[in-house]
């Protein structure tokens, strides 16, 4: 969803500068879990497969 | 093709010193104390700008207190109290600023009249250009400066991991698969099969190398975060505050 020049992360809900790629909260919180994920990747959220 | 997360040493590690290094070496006044302290400070200084202008100085004034303020640490009055053993450099900078401003106003003003004289230079045109920008409204100048600390340390990593995979002649690689790091919105990402075409590789090799350019953001991120820190137990909890300050701006400024 986009409101203005923002648009709205679809995993964690923040609003986010369409200037950004990258979530800055998602990407905050993904390496606050990244020692806890070291010995399970599978707890990051897996990557589905997209097909087009 | 080497993994870029195992075949370099950690970079991050070897960049400048952690702040309870800087402190330490500050505090006894040990050769190249002023340097890594001024080298931190160059690092993280738009988010002091950016609280000065935020507390109503014009953009001269906000220069010439910046630079005031880092002469002022850099002088080690600031450093003399401070446990090395505790506290993060962000909240240093900030708990600082705000006694400077409160209490060395005149200082600076003098300093402004005396001579102008740069201790950290600082880019001023880039930093107005980006003030003018911050939202204009009932921000205060504690969330300006912690939001744009956060998003320092976020934008500082993605530098880091982009300069690993130039060094390894793999910007392409990386220019394809960066959009797959935190996506905002997966369904506008290319699909796997379109990145392994652009690539020249399999689709599994495609989300092997996402998986590890994930994580090693993540790892940059937390180097960068515990260059701030002074105990590696402190990394989450700064991480933490950062998160929430980015929420607290109410998404304004990201």
């Amino acid at each position: 969803m986009k409101v203005g020049d923002r648009r709205t992360c679809k995993v964690c809900g923040t609003l986010v500068s369409v200037s950004r790629e990258v979530c800055p909260v998602c990407a905050l919180r993904a390496a606050i879990t990244e020692e806890a994920s070291t010995e399970n990747s599978a707890s990051e959220a897996p990557l589905e497969l997209r097909t087009g | 093709m080497k993994p870029v997360d195992s075949s370099r040493a950690d970079a991050a590690e070897f960049r400048p010193t952690r702040w309870s290094v800087v402190l330490l070496s500050a505090q006894s006044k040990a050769p190249g104390s002023q340097a890594a302290l001024a080298a931190l400070c160059r690092l993280y200084w738009y988010p002091l700008y950016a609280f000065v202008r935020r507390r109503g100085y014009n953009p001269e004034d906000a220069q010439d207190l910046t630079q005031g303020f880092f002469q002022h640490l850099l002088d080690h009055k600031a450093l003399a109290q401070v446990d090395p053993l505790k506290g993060k450099f962000r909240s240093f900078l900030l708990a600082s600023i705000q006694n400077y401003l409160s209490k060395e106003v005149d200082r600076a003003r003098c300093l402004k009249r005396g001579g102008k004289t740069e201790f950290v230079p600082l880019d001023a045109k880039s930093a107005e250009d980006r003030y003018r920008l911050e939202p204009a409204d009932y921000l205060t100048a504690e969330k300006i400066f912690d939001a744009r600390w956060a998003l320092i340390m976020l934008d500082d990593a993605m530098s880091l991991l982009s300069a690993e995979y130039a060094a390894q002649g793999k910007t392409a690689t990386f220019e394809a698969l960066k959009p797959f790091l935190r996506p905002i919105d997966s369904e506008a990402l290319p699909s796997y099969e379109q990145v392994a075409g652009q690539l020249g590789i399999g689709v599994g090799a495609v989300k092997m190398l996402i998986h590890r350019l994930r994580k090693r953001y993540t790892t940059l991120l937390r180097a960068e975060v515990a260059r701030t820190v002074s105990d590696p137990e402190e990394i989450d909890e700064e991480l933490h505050a950062l998160c929430d300050a980015l929420i607290a701006s109410e998404v304004r400024l990201i």
